[in-house]
């Protein structure tokens, strides 16, 4: 009797096949994660294009504590904040994770004078002329219009960058309506 | 119209409907791509500065050159320059639609006899060139005028292979100035004028504002001369000649003469003086010849004798007086004696304003005789390399010489008349591109240096001279010490040569920031002594012409296309003018007199005729010539160099022989062709007449000396204080931090239209065409026309008319989506992708200053590079006009709220203002009670608004031009 119940229970074992387990625990594994997701905890700024090289501004700026400005150099006198050269990647991976599959591929692009094209993120028309020295000027912070890129790993737009977002941005701070601030 | 079946269209509707529903991405190029290694100060979407020398002309001017991710997009004059302090003409800017000209020539050509026409590399043209100068071939060099590095690698070249032959060649060499000096002052040489020292300037038909020797330079010189100051005495100027030229428009007094009757009143000049016993210099010995001069060529009947004596009283009694002697280009017998008598009435009066110690570099140029020796002498065994110069253009006759040549080596940067014929065709790189050095005149070294990469497979000459040497086995060597590997360590070697007791790597990077290197202008100038003054002799008076259908010629170089090397570029095709406002073509002009008897009307086509050759072009009938002369302007009529420029107009350096006989240029026979039909003349200001309104004013001097500062019109103001109830439709207007205004001096405007393009350059502003054109459709946001002083059909003004960004704008109230803006700063904006294109707001402007987009303009490439990022390309269905260069005011306020400070006066410049010659503009802000523009428009006596009346408040105060004699 006793054995005939163990038998019995190694048959229905086995009438279970182990892909059903499987597929068990990766539905259960999926739902967490979209849940995550959907949540907006696993990525709490959304998810931008593929680049060239998965530079993580979450990485560089929430874990490494980087400034902004230590790449975007032009931001504080200049109209555009500028891409960074390859240049200045190596300032710090020269000595940091050197041989990174990725920081070699750096390396790569660098001693062979190619650029890496990283795909755009954010744009503007071309008949709106927009000066990022003048916003940070007034202290505006960078994530009033980008963001919050210091958690994102690709970065994503963050406001779609309509007149409507800029004028209304102006006119809460009572600052100009000149159509020519942004367009000549 | 193609019908559409129903079932088309409602494939093409969901079709349309399905594309907008899913939101298709727009078509853009969403890449960044930064740089690997970025340069040292050049950051990218940030300008960077770039000193070089301009070489559009041999006058030399230092430019500024403005950069941008790569490319060069404005050329400006460089204002610590000695020669152009800032200006820069209107020949100079375009020198970028010259490095982006689309017709450039971007590969090697190889057009050996007998075989086809082919592309080539270069290591098969270098060593088939190279090979051929092994192989005993005899090279000889004909170049345009080059100094410095580039010359002494021509010069070892030439020696190296043959004997010397190197010649610098322009087409405008002023031999007759140089001969004339060379009897006088045995100096054979172009002296430095300094117009600015002097405070009577007579000119000898020599056009200085427009094309003689350095005209920017002396634009502003002449402007800063004749600018009203205040007080009762005004420097004076005044012109003899045939024609009413823009420079002799300028002229207080303007004396019309019959070609080659300066020379006339110059010695009746002289002779008064004589006479008078007003000279400083003893004119003894030649007052035999004068005497015999005047008697053969009888009395004087253009001027009255009082007139002559009070001009020559005027003239001896300045302090120090200056003769110029033209015209351009010109090389009879009376050219030499009206430089003779210049130098004479200069000698005379004891001038401080001509100096001989510092000659210009044309000085160097070849002469004629060596022109036609050198290009006589060349046979089958000759490699003759002509570098950047149209002989073929500019002497019709060199097609038979060249012909002779073995082998004939072009180089330049445009398929020219003499490409065409060359059997190797080596594009070089453009100047702009380039490493070089120019020295325009003693003391002043220029320096050229690229401003970007370049834009095709080209080379530097020096660097293929070098490398021919090399290849034939006779490696050039600059002193001693090894060949240098290249042009630009030749360059540099020489630079170390020119310093002076400073480090040589700084002393080099100052030369390259300042664009060169010049020594403070000596002071004072003396006239060298003149032994030979005795043995002059003038040549015998020029009988009229017998036939009424011979006339004399008289070809100017057109201020734009000066000798037709920059005809292909659009802006100065469509650059009008400055006497007439004609655009993409030449004319003949002729006296009414003449016309009348010729059975000649305005309209109709003419054909002047030489022994040289012949030429057809429409005619102007106008009595700014003097009868008896047919006038044409050199530069056009190109049967090669590019889309622009071939097929356009007459070329009449085909008239002309290489020294003409007694007269400047010859003469020829005219008669009427035919009727013109749609290739007559197209300009964009129809009428100098001004019909009464009272557009562009004079003041005479007399009233006003009178005037204290304040006095004179009181203006409405674009200010809350121009507000009347009374009279005002709308609000009032408040401004809070500036109300930008301009005011224009027109007693400094020479007409020269240097603004008029680089409102082109800097606006991105379309070249539509000669057929659009004359539909009235030109793009021109600033226009510098002419016109008559009322009563005086023989004074000319200029009048800059550019938008006047009215308070009270008519355009504004009129548009209704409000494309139309009046803006925070009192400018008039208007805003392109607002606009719909009803043009209600240019229907309703008084000035005329809005333009209308009625095509899509397709910017060939590689000219879409000039484009100024800072600026919106517009399409079809925009208006478009004047800004204030509102780009270059966000920059400086910009710059001034990043250094935490207010906006300097002076410091926004718009591009108008900023390349003008003779500053006739002053820009800056009606609110700051202490900037020049407000203290101008407030209180200067010469003040007043066009079209005042409208109440329109316009931010642009004219001040009035001075009447001397009024």
């Amino acid at each position: 009797m006793k054995r005939d119940r163990a038998e019995d229970r190694q048959a229905r074992k086995r009438s279970r096949p182990l892909w059903a387990d499987l597929a068990a625990v990766a539905i259960a594994v999926l739902a967490v994660v979209a849940a995550l997701v959907d949540l907006g905890t696993l990525y709490p700024a959304g998810l931008g294009a593929h680049q060239p090289i998965p530079f993580s501004h979450r990485v560089h700026v929430t874990y490494k504590r980087l400034s902004c400005l230590m790449c975007h150099t032009g931001v504080t006198t200049s109209s555009r904040a500028g891409i960074p050269p390859l240049q200045t990647c190596l300032l710090c991976h020269s000595r940091i994770i050197v041989e990174h599959p990725f920081i070699r591929k750096l390396r790569y692009h660098y001693d062979h004078n190619i650029p890496v094209v990283w795909e755009r993120v954010n744009w503007l028309p071309e008949f709106v002329y927009f000066n990022h020295s003048m916003h940070i000027q007034r202290g505006f912070d960078c994530s009033w219009c980008h963001g919050e890129v210091s958690r994102m790993d690709r970065v994503v737009k963050a406001k779609k960058f309509q007149m409507g977002f800029c004028i209304q941005c102006h006119r809460d701070h009572h600052v100009t309506h000149d159509c020519f601030a942004c367009h000549r | 119209m193609s019908t559409m079946s129903r079932r088309t269209f409602l494939w093409l509707a969901s079709g349309t409907g399905f594309a907008l529903a899913s939101n298709p991405p727009r078509k853009l190029v969403n890449k960044l791509i930064p740089q690997v290694i970025p340069p040292e100060d050049i950051r990218p979407g940030e300008w960077a500065l770039f000193a070089t020398t301009c070489r559009e002309c041999p006058a030399g001017c230092g430019m500024h050159l403005w950069h941008r991710d790569g490319r060069v997009t404005k050329a400006e004059g460089n204002p610590s320059h000695p020669v152009n302090r800032g200006g820069l003409c209107a020949r100079g800017q375009s020198s970028l639609q010259g490095l982006y000209d689309p017709d450039r020539l971007t590969r090697v050509v190889r057009r050996v006899k007998g075989e086809r026409e082919r592309e080539a590399t270069w290591e098969e043209a270098l060593e088939a060139v190279a090979g051929s100068l092994k192989g005993g071939g005899r090279a000889a060099v004909l170049s345009n005028l080059q100094t410095g590095a580039l010359a002494e690698v021509m010069k070892g070249f030439a020696g190296a292979f043959g004997g010397n032959r190197l010649l610098f060649y322009e087409p405008f060499n002023y031999e007759a100035l140089r001969v004339a000096h060379q009897k006088l002052f045995g100096r054979a040489v172009i002296p430095d004028y300094r117009l600015e020292t002097s405070n009577f300037i007579l000119s000898l038909s020599a056009d200085f504002l427009e094309t003689w020797v350095s005209p920017v330079s002396f634009a502003s010189q002449f402007a800063a001369m004749h600018a009203y100051r205040g007080g009762r005495n005004m420097n004076r100027f005044a012109y003899i000649g045939p024609r009413l030229s823009m420079t002799a428009a300028n002229a207080d007094t303007f004396i019309q003469v019959p070609a080659g009757h300066e020379r006339v009143l110059a010695a009746a000049m002289l002779k008064i003086i004589v006479e008078k016993g007003w000279h400083k210099n003893d004119l003894a010995p030649v007052q035999r010849q004068i005497d015999a001069l005047l008697a053969a060529e009888g009395p004087v009947t253009s001027v009255s004798p009082h007139a002559l004596e009070e001009l020559t009283r005027a003239f001896t009694s300045a302090r120090s007086p200056v003769v110029l002697a033209g015209p351009v280009g010109a090389t009879g017998a009376t050219a030499v004696d009206t430089a003779l008598c210049a130098g004479l009435l200069n000698y005379a009066a004891g001038t401080g304003a001509v100096d001989f110690a510092h000659p210009h570099a044309l000085s160097s140029t070849a002469t004629e005789a060596e022109v036609a020796s050198l290009l006589a002498s060349l046979g089958p065994q000759d490699v003759l390399f002509i570098h950047d110069c149209n002989p073929v253009f500019t002497r019709p006759g060199v097609i038979a010489q060249l012909e002779r040549v073995g082998t004939v080596v072009y180089l330049g940067a445009m398929m020219d008349e003499t490409a065409k014929l060359a059997q190797w065709v080596l594009p070089i790189d453009y100047p702009l591109e380039s490493w070089g050095d120019y020295s325009p005149s003693a003391g002043i070294e220029g320096i050229m240096q690229p401003a970007m990469g370049r834009l095709y497979d080209t080379r530097m000459p020096g660097d293929i001279f070098l490398d021919l040497a090399r290849r034939g086995g006779r490696a050039l060597t600059r002193g001693t010490g090894a060949a240098p590997a290249g042009f630009e360590e030749w360059l540099r070697r020489r630079w170390s040569g020119v310093r002076s007791g400073v480090g040589e790597e700084s002393f080099w990077t100052t030369a390259l920031r300042n664009g060169g290197v010049w020594k403070s202008p000596a002071t004072g100038a003396t006239l060298p002594a003149s032994p030979g003054i005795g043995s002059l002799t003038f040549a015998p008076p020029v009988t009229p012409p017998a036939q009424s259908d011979t006339v004399e010629l008289w070809a100017w170089p057109s201020i734009m296309l000066f000798d037709g090397r920059t005809a292909n570029r659009g802006w100065l095709q469509e650059a009008p003018d400055p006497t007439t406002f004609i655009v993409w073509g030449n004319w003949i002009d002729l006296h009414p007199l003449r016309a009348r008897s010729l059975g000649i009307r305005s309209g109709d086509l003419a054909e002047l005729t030489t022994s040289f050759g012949t030429l057809q072009a429409p005619v102007r009938i106008t009595q700014e010539i003097s009868d008896g002369m047919a006038g044409i302007a050199f530069g056009q009529g190109h049967a090669a160099l590019g889309r622009n420029a071939a097929g356009i107009g007459a070329n009449p350096f085909q008239l002309l022989p290489g020294a003409a006989g007694a007269s400047p240029f010859g003469r020829c026979r005219i008669r009427r062709a035919g009727p013109c039909g749609e290739d007559f003349l197209v300009r964009t200001a129809p009428a100098k007449s001004q019909i009464g309104r009272e557009i562009a004013q004079w003041i005479p001097l007399s009233r006003l000396s009178e005037m204290a500062p304040g006095q004179g019109d009181e203006l409405i103001l674009p200010l809350p204080e121009g507000y009347r109830n009374d009279k005002d439709m709308y609000p009032k207007r408040e401004y809070t931090k500036h109300r930008w205004a301009m005011v224009v001096d027109l007693q400094r405007c020479i007409g020269c239209g240097a603004c008029a393009v680089a409102c082109y350059a800097e606006n991105n502003i379309a070249v539509i065409g000669r057929e659009k054109v004359g539909n009235g459709r030109e793009m021109a946001w600033l226009r510098v026309p002419p016109y008559r002083k009322p009563g005086s059909p023989l004074r000319l003004g200029w009048l800059p008319l550019l938008c006047q960004h009215c308070d009270a704008a008519p355009c504004e109230p009129v548009c209704p989506v409000f494309a139309a803006m009046h803006n925070e700063e009192g400018l008039n904006a208007q805003i392109y992708n607002r606009c719909i294109g009803t043009r209600y707001c240019s229907n309703n402007c008084p000035y005329k200053v809005r333009r209308f987009n009625w095509i899509n303009i397709k910017w060939h490439k590689p000219l879409d590079l000039q484009l100024n990022p800072e600026v919106t390309v517009r399409t079809r269905g925009v208006m478009e006009k004047c800004t204030f260069c509102v780009q270059r005011i966000r920059q400086a306020e910009y710059r001034a709220v990043r250094e935490k400070r207010a906006v300097r006066d002076g410091e926004i410049q718009p591009a108008c203002a900023q390349s003008c010659p003779a500053r006739v503009y002053t820009f800056g802000d009606l609110l700051d009670p202490n900037s020049e523009v407000s203290r101008l428009t407030r209180t200067d006596p010469r003040r007043y608004h066009v079209l005042e009346e409208l109440n329109t408040k316009p931010a642009v105060t004219f001040l009035r031009r001075v009447d001397i004699d009024g």
